[in-house]
Order: structure tokens, then C-alpha cells, then sequence
């Protein structure tokens, strides 16, 4: 179960330990000077018997297990890694959980690689609706500014969803209004797009999200793939409240073609009075 | 670059990396060597001899690895230029990269790789088969995202080139690989085209769900190009309903036209979708 406590340890584990030389590194550096030194003055160590005449072989031994063992601790990681991100991918949340787990609980030292398995925690999170835990990995996210430009962007909107659910309106809006007013690449702007389009339907402002429909549209479908469908269905909620219900019905419709409705309610239950409303597509397949 | 250049190049680029094997295997002796000899010698000269072998070692460690990082930051600055759209700029660093004087061959294999989808950005599609031949030649078993990538570059080209069976040929050693989820989502799209190519529709719509499922963790144009294939199969197959859905879903991702115009095999599907009079309104899909 994730919880706002095991994320606060989670961020803690995985954060990488200060120091130029580390852990392993560390040992594989005094080992190489020690074989160094013992290669310059083999009686530096006065020892007697067959261990004094094999330490320096048992030296050289002990460095290439340290080598082999961290090479392999490199390679598990990156299993884990890749088996987290397919997962979250294929919205297989306990195994995305349990290889989360297991890869936040050691030191993450490429700053880029643990923000994304931050975010992929945030998302499994946010899938289980466990909003506060997830609100504080994007926090602390962009709190530690060490991730490259956009997983902070990534954050920063999934912050300002996550906000519009719990009820932080005030600061939600501002956030929201800083990233519109971003100039960013149209594939960042169809995300924007989308987040504003959400908080315009939590709002009730049905005028503004119908107003650059057409627009949206465009941008969903060329940027979003799937995803757009969560567009089309916002789109459908703010045509429904502004009294336009053929247009609400059509993009319901759209919606519902690429995302089915107990995933698109999944994720914005305030579809549902247009779930009921209007007819789902069918699904051949 | 012409033909004959490419040639020369490729030529060039196969005696560094017999070089190169060949490099390390004499370094690896000549320090062996230096050992031995260094031990055979007269205290204390031993002793100041084992030293200056063994920081020679370390030295020439460094410098190689030096080297490595120089050729692995001239691939990606070339991966950034090929994304953007910088070909010739791009094709400058990857020259860089498969010139420069290093004891890695990874560097430079992973930079004939990228010159491989250089080409396939230009479509030039006999030089992409040309410079994948030339990868395949070597054995890749620790590289096997640039194993995967060849391969499937070079399936691309040979269908476009249609030379069916070659592109088959380039593909099966895949199937009898584990395959992440990114692999098979690359792999998906030439799949598809290789059994509606080779008139094996009934294999393309084997696990239509599954199909479906990774389609939709495609970006837009792709997602749309999985989804026409399948419906092109589908349409073989006289599987109505299937075919009605899916060439609906391929809509809402992407323009069919334009798919079309890439891939001569969807003019069936996309003559049949324009014959369909509309009644959606204006904006719609």
C-alpha cells in the first residue's frame, strides 16, 4: 500500500549520497592504491605464511569481484528499471508497485533516472486515486530541481491536476496560469491545454472550454495519441454545459473510440453525468 | 554522400574495428608481459618497475576512457541533431565519431547505427540496407539495442524497397529473443506490413487485443499506421465490424491520406473510408 509515509521514505532512500567517491567506488579506489603501494614495497605488510605470500593476489582478486558485483548490481537495477516503467506503461499497477518499491529503496544516482521513477510512483499513485502521496513526490520533485527541464515540467502539471482534485483551488489556478503562460513546444502546450481544459470543466467554466475547441482538438490529436481521448471527453463535459449536446455527444463519442468510459471515469469522475448522458462508442474487438 | 563513399566509409570503418581488437589483445600482452619481465629484475628495481607498469596501465586506462566519453558525446550531439531535423550537421558528428582514434568499438558501432537511421530519414533506403549489412556482419550480443534497431531498420528499408522476403529474413532472429515492450512496440508497425505484404492477413489478425494494446502506446502517426494495417487485414478478412472500428480509431489518430501516400498498401482501406459519405460535422475526425 502506498501511503504518504512510505513515499516520504521512498524519497529518502532513493536520494543519492553526497560525496564525490562512494559505496563501492570507494572501495575499488583504496584497494586500487593499496595494490599500488603493496606493487612499490611488497614488505610493507609483514606477514608471514602462505597468506602474507598471497595477499597481493588476493588484493587484485578482491578488486575484480568488486568490479563484477557492481557491474551486476548495475544490471539488476536496470532490470528493475526497465520491468517499472512497462508496468506503469501497461497500467499493470501491483508488479509497477513492487519493482517501484524495490528500486527506491537504495540510492539512485543519475538524477534523471530517479525522477522518472519518482513520477512513474506519482502515476501509480495517482492511478490508486491516493492523491496526497502522490502530491508529494511532485513536491519534493520540484522542491530538489534535479531533473532535467521536462520531468519538472511533467510535475509541475501533474501538481496542478492534482491539486484541482483535492480542492487546493487558489493555488492550482496560479500554477495552472503560470504554465499557460510558458512558451513551450506544442507537444508541452497540448499537455497545458488539457490541464486548463480540466480546470475549466471542475470550475464550471463552460465558455472558455468551448471556446478554443477546435483548436484543442487539434493539438490533442497531434500530440496526444490515446491520450487525447481524455481531451475529447472534457471537451464533451464543457459542450454539455454549454447546452450544446449534439457536439457534446460527438465528442463523446470520440472520447469513448479511444478510451473506454470505465478508464476515462477512472481518471475524471467528473465525466460521469456525461458517461450517463450520452451513448459510448461500441468496442469491436 | 554517393554510393562509392559510402562504400569506402563502411570499408574503412570495418579495419578500425579489426584494429581495434586487435589493439587490445597486444596491450593486454604487452602489460602482461612488462609484468613478468618487471618481476624477473633485481630488488629494488623490481619494485620501481612494477610501479611504472602499473601507472602505466592505469594511465593508458584513462586515456582510453577519455576517449570513449569524447566519441559517446559526438554520438548523442548527433542523435540531438538527427531528432531535430539537423541531418547534414548530424552526419558531420557521426563522421566525427566513426573517425576518431579509440580502443571502443561501442562508440563507433553505436554511430553507424545512427548514420543507418540518417539515411532512413532521407530514405535513402540501398545505403540504410548497405550500412546494416555491414553492423549485422559483427557480433552485437552485447549491444542489443543496436542488434534490435539494425534489424528492424533494415526490415523497414527492404519493404520499402519491396523485397519482401529479405525484410522477413531481417526480422525472425527477433522472435527468438526476449523483447521489451519498447522493442515490440518498433517491431508492431513493420510486423504488420510485412504480412499484408507477403499476403498473410489471417497472421496479421491473430491477438487483435494485444495488437491494439501496444498500438495505443504509439505516438499519433504510428498508433494510426497499426490501426490501418490491422484494418486493412481486417478488410481481407472480411472481418466488417473489426474493420469498421479500427479504420475509425485510425481516423481519430491521424490523417489516412497521408498514411497513404507513405504506405501504398493502405490505398485500399483509405479509398474505402473517402467513399463513405459524412454526416460528422465540420472539425469532426
Amino acid at each position: 500500500m502506498i501511503t504518504v509515509e512510505t513515499v516520504d521514505k521512498l524519497i529518502a532512500s532513493s536520494r543519492p549520497k553526497p560525496g564525490l567517491v562512494r559505496g563501492i567506488s570507494l572501495a575499488m579506489l583504496g584497494l586500487a592504491i593499496f595494490l599500488g603501494a603493496l606493487l612499490i614495497n611488497p614488505d610493507l605488510l609483514e606477514w608471514s605464511g602462505s597468506l602474507g605470500m598471497f595477499f597481493m593476489q588476493i588484493i587484485v582478486i578482491a578488486l575484480v569481484a568488486a568490479i563484477i558485483w557492481s557491474a551486476t548490481r548495475q544490471r539488476r537495477l536496470a532490470g528493475v528499471l526497465l520491468d517499472s516503467f512497462e508496468a506503469v506503461q501497461l497500467k499493470q499497477w501491483d508488479r509497477a508497485q513492487n519493482a517501484l518499491v524495490k528500486l527506491l529503496r537504495y540510492p539512485i544516482r543519475q538524477p534523471q533516472v530517479r525522477a522518472e521513477s519518482l513520477l512513474a510512483l506519482a502515476a501509480l499513485a495517482e492511478a490508486r486515486h491516493l492523491y496526497e502521496a502522490s502530491q508529494r513526490i511532485y513536491e519534493s520533485l520540484l522542491e530538489e530541481s534535479n531533473a532535467d527541464p521536462i520531468q519538472i515540467h511533467t510535475a509541475q502539471v501533474a501538481l496542478a491536476a492534482v491539486m484541482l482534485r483535492t480542492g487546493q483551488i487558489t493555488d492550482a489556478v496560479d500554477l495552472v496560469d503560470r504554465l499557460a503562460r510558458q512558451e513551450l513546444p506544442e507537444p508541452l502546450r497540448a499537455q497545458v491545454e488539457l490541464l486548463s481544459l480540466f480546470r475549466e470543466v471542475t470550475m464550471g467554466q463552460a465558455e472558455a472550454g468551448v471556446d478554443r475547441a477546435q483548436q484543442r482538438r487539434e493539438l490533442f490529436r497531434n500530440h496526444l495519441s490515446t491520450r487525447a481521448g481524455y481531451g475529447y471527453g472534457l471537451l464533451a463535459a464543457a459542450f454539455d454545459r454549454a447546452g450544446q449536446p449534439q457536439s457534446a455527444e460527438k465528442y463523446w463519442h470520440d472520447a469513448t473510440m479511444l478510451v473506454r468510459p470505465q478508464d476515462l471515469l477512472e481518471r475524471f469522475s467528473e465525466l460521469a453525468p456525461i458517461a450517463e448522458k450520452y451513448h459510448a462508442a461500441e468496442y469491436a474487438i | 554522400m554517393s554510393s562509392d563513399d559510402l562504400n569506402i566509409m563502411l570499408r574503412s570503418f570495418r579495419r578500425r574495428l579489426a584494429v581495434i581488437r586487435v589493439l587490445r589483445i597486444a596491450l593486454i600482452v604487452l602489460f602482461l608481459l612488462a609484468f613478468i619481465w618487471a618481476d624477473q629484475l633485481d630488488e629494488p628495481d623490481d619494485k620501481h618497475m612494477m610501479f611504472l607498469v602499473f601507472a602505466a596501465a592505469v594511465l593508458t586506462w584513462i586515456l582510453l576512457v577519455i576517449g570513449s566519453t569524447q566519441t559517446g558525446r559526438e554520438v548523442q550531439t548527433a542523435s540531438v541533431l538527427l531528432n531535430i531535423g539537423k541531418l547534414d550537421d548530424a552526419e558531420v558528428w557521426l563522421h566525427k565519431a566513426m573517425g576518431r582514434f579509440s580502443l571502443s568499438a561501442r562508440g563507433k558501432v553505436i554511430a553507424c547505427q545512427q548514420l543507418a537511421a540518417l539515411f532512413m530519414r532521407r530514405e535513402q533506403y540501398a545505403e540504410v540496407v548497405l550500412i546494416c549489412r555491414t553492423l549485422l556482419r559483427r557480433r552485437l550480443c552485447r549491444l542489443h539495442s543496436v542488434w534490435i534497431n539494425t534489424r528492424l531498420l533494415l526490415a523497414d528499408s527492404l519493404l520499402y524497397m519491396d523485397r519482401v522476403y529479405e525484410a522477413y529474413q531481417a526480422v525472425r532472429p527477433m522472435y527468438d529473443v526476449p523483447l521489451t515492450l519498447a522493442d515490440r512496440m518498433k517491431l508492431l508497425p513493420i510486423q504488420l506490413r510485412y504480412e499484408l505484404a507477403a499476403d498473410q492477413a489471417a497472421s496479421a489478425v491473430v491477438a487483435l487485443k494485444e495488437k491494439i494494446e501496444i498500438a495505443e502506446l504509439l505516438d499519433a502517426p504510428r498508433a494510426a499506421l497499426v490501426h490501418a494495417l490491422l484494418a486493412e487485414a481486417c478488410r481481407r478478412r472480411n472481418m466488417r465490424p473489426q474493420y469498421n472500428f479500427l479504420i475509425e480509431r485510425a481516423r481519430l489518430y491521424y490523417d489516412l491520406d497521408k498514411l497513404a501516400e507513405r504506405y501504398p498498401i493502405l490505398t485500399p482501406v483509405v479509398a474505402d473510408t473517402n467513399t463513405i459519405v459524412s454526416d460528422l460535422p465540420e472539425g469532426h475526425a
